[in-house]
């Protein structure tokens, strides 16, 4: 069995055999258990001084968790997790109930006794509360379960080709990952109630009779502890290949917004970050746009350059060395050294129609506009602008999501002069990394845009559009750690059907207190424009009282549309609930700010 | 009313209980920006205001994903008693479906206008938009008496016009009294209140058990189908004189797969009662129904399940002792058909004249080549009789002045929607279909979007065997809950799953029997597979004016159903 770890060569499989021929399954199971206390008593007892003393014992541990999972469109799979968790307290076991829908799935990895009860629909399909675990089971991110025990009830149609097909798939993969079956699964028809009940009871019988689950060791004891990884120092000359994990597109159908998330994978790289942190993306120009400067050009795309002492073909240094999709003043400087156009030399005497000309035009543009005979590959790429890395508001909490690093990514398109344009990086991850892909990575640090370190300071946080990014990240956090202090967001964007981001997360954050208060305005659902700024003011009063109170005040978003607007409305709603001077208002806003405790991230 | 609170209640009446006369918390679940859905005891009372939330299930896999919501939206049944709307009320409904709604309009199998795809912040200002014009919801669903529907076309009696008033006094009597319906979609500003002052003397405040039905015919027609129906009344008419109704009682076409306790059931004939007391009547059986309803289970709680629990002689008796009389001795009648006569008639004594219209699926929309509904928009600004709603989810343009019938016509011409039943199989002109995917929560399976796809194919077998006149019922329902009633189809298809059907067979063309399970779980080629060789010998074996139905039963296809009871054997 490729399973088995290395044995001593006395305690070889055929041994094991010898040694347990004639026992009773029970009686294996209660093996296990007393083996598997072995081993987690005596790591703790090798000398790890941190744990407590009741995790060290192992006779007084604490009896382990059972819980029940379930997923079912009807409401019969709740109906018989509730009987099955009734039944169980009746026995003095304590178990809880838990849905599919919103059940992280990460967190089976923490159960320790499972009972899963999922039905099948149509062609085999899970019901849509089950779907997500589904896929995660079946995924690269399922965990390794070799200390769960589980039994699954399948509830189906016989009438249907696919019978039970989604009970088989969690009882498969469960199995799979390494977990242990209480029972055979157990696939009930239409008629359930009967086979559901004669299920509840074995399982529950099966439990009893195992010695873990009674008098067995605390398995938070054997909680695997992380390894100190190195600090890796990964920058933009360096950054880490992030596998993406997953790439969805947030906006619903109809909407004119184009939002994706983006999951990538730290596993490996030490990388860590904190709330408020930036991701840094090496982005790449997309082909079709390095062919067309090299068209304007009149170059080849062989043509060799240097770039220190790198010599590489100019096609490879303009796709993923050089700026291409934004120009500035400082490319056209050197450019219109190269090509004496008079009216080149103009827009750069002339600020007041050098910005209207750089605003929507690329590298392209411009050489089509002021063509030279005197560009020659090595020229062009010493006049272009090393290409910038992208640095992404950081939308997770790694406490939240271990190794993982969600981005919010607007996606920019546009039509401009003739070509359509789109942004070099939002278009990389919307567009041209798919699931699997890599993405080079590295973290930037934002000192002063972070929790409050007393975990029971409230806090205030507007986001519009992928502003939203950190606040998803600190809710997290702050939910993850338990802190006391109470969260406020203000959303906004255009509509409330399609572009609410992350709708689904903020109403189990409040369902679950992660969210104290969320006021959301969606600008274009009514004939006048609402924006987040006219709710601050409608709430003007909680708003004070939580300022007051000592709140810390966060926004995030566009930085000439939202900052402004925030900072004048806040400033209003001072104004009025204090009773002060437009002058004092302004003052005592500033004031905030000056204690850093109100605090921006806006670009 | 007792304080005491039977803890087997369901839950559904411990919220009725609780809603303070349906007022329950809907102006919080309407101000909660947060969610396009009302809170979760809210969707029940809203049924009571006429509406479903529901949500496109289309897209309920891509916006979990997405981390959004589903799609919540509203259907919004608006009630026209006998069916009979204005062309103001058509031009408004008209405009708010392209306002509000997804642009359509549905005809239901009850007479009533469903508007779909009404955004939750829109709901007030769509049922504002249908109250200007005298027309409302409330009771449009719910555990009270629904539309009361009423067979359609004024033509075919001289006392259609007293059977229609009296369908809608007995609608206006039964009617819940609730100012909560106002309160909350028409005034705006609410006035808190703690304490239920409202009065309701025939419901009380739990209200029915379940959805109570009644519909009115005038014989030959049953078009309204009164025997699937809680409440039958059948007009009995001598000389030109309205003399009263037969009534029939426990009418239901819901059952739930599974559960062989439940069936579809057609209504009891008790007696017949003068037409001035018709209305009383119906308030003593929905009084009946009440009080003695299963509020347990509400698989087993509509008026069929009572009168087969008690007997049906005890509930007459009940019946008789509530009225303080008896009711007198069922007249002879007799129903030919239960389908719409489609086409132009003219009224010799007023010369006015009507057109019935085939709407297919009662779907009123524009699509490329066919612009039913900006036609029927265009007639409506200037026809000065009524727009009227079949129970077969057609529409019948009624009382057209003569200076009107070619206008209409070519209106209806240029938009590719003139009256061509002539060139459909008689099977695509009687067939009905409920609303299913994508809005339907019910659902199992499509129906109005997937049945004319299947008729096409249908089609070519019915021609092939020279039956394309045969009036062959085909009806298909996306669940067993019976809405477009399914199981008075001669042709029944109730969904199962995604493509897959339960075929029954076996009724007749009155809607005086039930039909019968013949196949479970068919694909489109089992469907196809099974009904041809059963259309071929009926093509070759029928006797004189045999139906579909009829003849099912009298080869030993199928056994034929006598009562609700017998259903699943």
């Amino acid at each position: 069995m490729s399973l088995l770890p290395i044995l001593p060569p006395s305690l070889n499989e055929a041994t094991l055999q010898q040694l347990t021929a004639g026992l009773t399954p029970q009686q294996l199971v209660w093996l296990s258990g007393y083996f598997y206390g072995q081993a987690t008593g005596g790591a703790v007892g090798a000398g790890d001084s941190t744990a407590t003393p009741a995790a060290a014992a192992t006779s007084a541990a604490p009896a382990e968790k059972l819980t029940i999972l379930y997923g079912s469109h009807t409401g019969n799979g709740k109906k018989v997790a509730e009987q099955a968790a009734e039944a169980a307290a009746a026995r003095g076991l304590q178990a809880e109930v838990r849905d599919m829908n919103d059940y992280p799935g990460r967190q089976l990895a923490q159960e320790q006794n499972l009972l899963v009860i999922v039905s099948t629909h149509g062609e085999g399909e899970p019901p849509v509360s089950a779907e997500e675990l589904h896929q995660f089971l079946g995924g690269p991110r399922a965990p390794k379960l070799p200390k769960l025990k589980f039994a699954v009830l399948a509830l189906g149609d016989k009438s249907y080709l696919h019978f039970c097909q989604t009970g088989k798939d969690f009882d498969e993969r469960l199995a799979a990952l390494g977990a242990t079956r209480l029972l055979d699964r157990v696939e009930a028809d239409v008629a359930y109630k009967a086979p559901a009940t004669q299920w509840v009871a074995d399982v529950l019988a099966k439990l009893a009779t195992n010695p873990a689950v009674t008098a067995g060791p605390s398995a938070t004891a054997a909680a695997v502890v992380a390894e100190p990884l190195p600090a890796a120092q990964f920058s933009a000359e360096n950054p880490w290949p992030a596998k993406v994990l997953e790439s969805i597109q947030l906006n619903g159908r109809g909407s004119d917004k184009e939002t994706h998330h983006i999951e990538l994978d730290l596993t490996g790289s030490g990388l860590t970050y904190a709330p408020g942190d930036a991701l840094a993306v090496r982005p790449r120009n997309h082909d079709p746009l390095v062919e067309e400067v090299l068209r304007a050009a009149r170059l080849s795309d062989t043509a060799p350059v240097q770039l220190g002492a790198e010599s590489l073909p100019l096609a490879a240094a303009l796709a993923s060395r050089r700026e291409l999709t934004v120009l500035t003043r400082d490319v056209l400087e050197r450019y219109a050294a190269l090509a004496p156009h008079a009216e080149l030399h103009g827009l750069l005497a002339d600020t007041s129609r050098l910005q209207p000309y750089l605003y929507g035009r690329d590298v392209a543009d411009l050489l089509l506009d002021f063509p030279t005979d005197q560009l020659t590959a090595q020229a062009l790429t010493d006049t272009l602008r090393p290409l910038p890395t992208r640095a992404y508001s950081i939308a997770s909490s790694l406490l939240a999501h271990p190794d993982e690093v969600h981005l919010t990514v607007g996606a920019v398109r546009y039509q401009a002069h003739g070509r359509q344009k789109q942004g070099v990086c939002s278009s990389l991850l919307a567009d041209r990394v798919a699931v699997g892909d890599e993405v080079r990575v590295f973290v930037e640090h934002n000192e002063y845009f972070k929790l409050p370190k007393d975990p029971a300071a409230d806090i205030i946080m507007v986001g519009a559009g992928t502003g939203i990014a950190p606040f998803r990240a600190f809710v997290e956090e702050r939910a993850e750690l338990g802190a006391s202090g109470r969260n406020w967001l203000f959303f906004g964007n255009p509509h409330f059907t399609t572009d609410f981001l992350y709708q689904a997360e903020w109403q189990q954050h409040l369902k679950r207190g992660g969210l104290a208060r969320l006021d959301v305005a969606f600008s274009r659902d009514q004939a006048a424009k609402v924006y987040v700024q006219d709710r601050l003011l409608e709430r003007s009063r909680d708003v004070f009282g939580w300022l007051e109170n000592g709140a810390q005040f966060y926004v995030c978003g566009d930085k000439s549309r939202l900052g402004h607007a925030v900072q004048s409305a806040l400033a209003q709603v001072v104004q009025k609930e204090a009773g002060l001077s437009p002058e004092d208002a302004a003052a005592y806003v500033k004031n905030l700010k000056k204690q850093r405790r109100y605090l921006e991230d806006v670009y | 009313m007792s304080t005491v609170v039977n803890p087997k209640l369901s839950e559904v009446e411990h919220v009725k209980i609780a809603s303070r006369y349906l007022r329950g918390t809907l102006v919080d679940s309407l101000a909660n920006r947060l969610t396009g859905a009302l809170n979760p005891d809210d969707t029940h009372l809203i049924k009571f205001h006429g509406s479903y939330q529901q949500t496109d299930r289309d897209l309920d896999s891509e916006r979990k994903r997405q981390k959004l919501e589903p799609l919540f939206s509203f259907m919004i049944r608006v009630r026209v008693p006998g069916g009979v709307a204005s062309s103001a009320q058509w031009q408004r409904m008209d405009a708010l479906a392209d306002a509000y709604g997804n642009g359509t309009l549905k005809l239901t199998t009850r007479q009533t206008f469903q508007l779909h795809g009404v955004l939750k912040r829109n709901l007030p200002a769509a049922i504002q938009g249908f109250n200007e014009v005298q027309m409302d919801s409330i009771a449009g669903c719910g555990d009270v008496n629904r539309n009361v529907m009423c067979n359609t076309n004024p033509h075919e009696s001289a006392v259609h016009g007293e059977v229609v008033k009296i369908a809608q006094e007995i609608s206006a009597h039964l009617t819940p009294r609730t100012t909560a319906y106002r309160e909350i979609w028409l005034d705006g500003d609410l006035v808190e209140t703690t304490e239920a002052v409202d009065d309701e003397p025939i419901y009380g405040h739990t209200y029915l058990p379940r959805k109570f039905k009644i519909a009115l015919a005038l014989p030959p027609y049953n078009d309204s189908d009164i025997f699937s129906n809680d409440i039958g009344l059948i007009a009995i008419e001598e000389n030109g004189q309205l003399l009263g109704f037969n009534v029939a009682v426990g009418g239901g076409l819901g059952m739930t797969f599974g559960l062989p306790e439940t069936y579809p059931r057609l209504a009891d004939l008790i007696g017949f009662v003068p037409a001035d007391k018709a209305v009383e009547a119906c308030e003593k059986i929905v009084t009946i129904q009440r009080d003695w309803g299963n509020r347990e289970n509400r698989k087993l709680s509509r008026l069929k399940y009572t009168i087969d629990r008690v007997g049906l002689p005890a509930f007459v008796a009940e019946l008789h002792q509530r009225l303080g009389y008896e009711l007198a001795p069922t007249r002879p009648y007799q129903f030919h058909s239960s389908s719409d006569a489609f086409g132009w008639t003219t009224n010799a004594a007023t010369g006015q004249s009507q057109l019935v219209l085939f709407v297919e699926g009662g779907r009123v929309l524009d699509r490329p080549g066919y612009r039913l509904k900006s036609a029927l928009r265009e007639i409506s600004a200037f026809h000065t009789g009524e727009f009227r709603l079949t129970g077969n989810q057609n529409l019948i343009l009624a009382n057209i002045g003569p200076q009107h019938v070619a206008r209409i016509q070519t209106i209806l011409e240029e938009a590719g929607a003139a009256p061509q039943a002539e060139q459909l199989t008689a099977l695509r002109r009687g067939a009905l279909a409920c609303v299913a995917l994508n809005t339907c929560s019910q659902a199992f399976a499509e129906a109005e979007r997937y049945l004319p796809h299947l008729l096409d194919k249908l089609d070519a077998v019915i021609r092939a065997h020279g039956l394309a006149d045969a009036g062959i019922l085909i009806r298909m329902t996306g669940c067993p809950n019976g809405c477009a009633r399914p199981y008075l189809g001669e042709i029944g298809l109730v969904g199962r799953a995604p493509g897959r059907y339960n075929l029954y067979l076996g009724a007749d063309h009155a809607g005086e029997r039930l039909n019968k399970l013949y196949r479970e779980m068919l694909d489109e080629d089992g469907i196809l597979r099974e009904l041809s060789p059963i259309l071929a010998a009926y093509a070759a074996g029928r006797q004189p004016g045999e139906g579909f139905g009829d003849f099912t039963i009298r080869t030993g296809i199928v056994k034929a159903t006598v009562r609700g009871l017998d259903f699943h054997d």
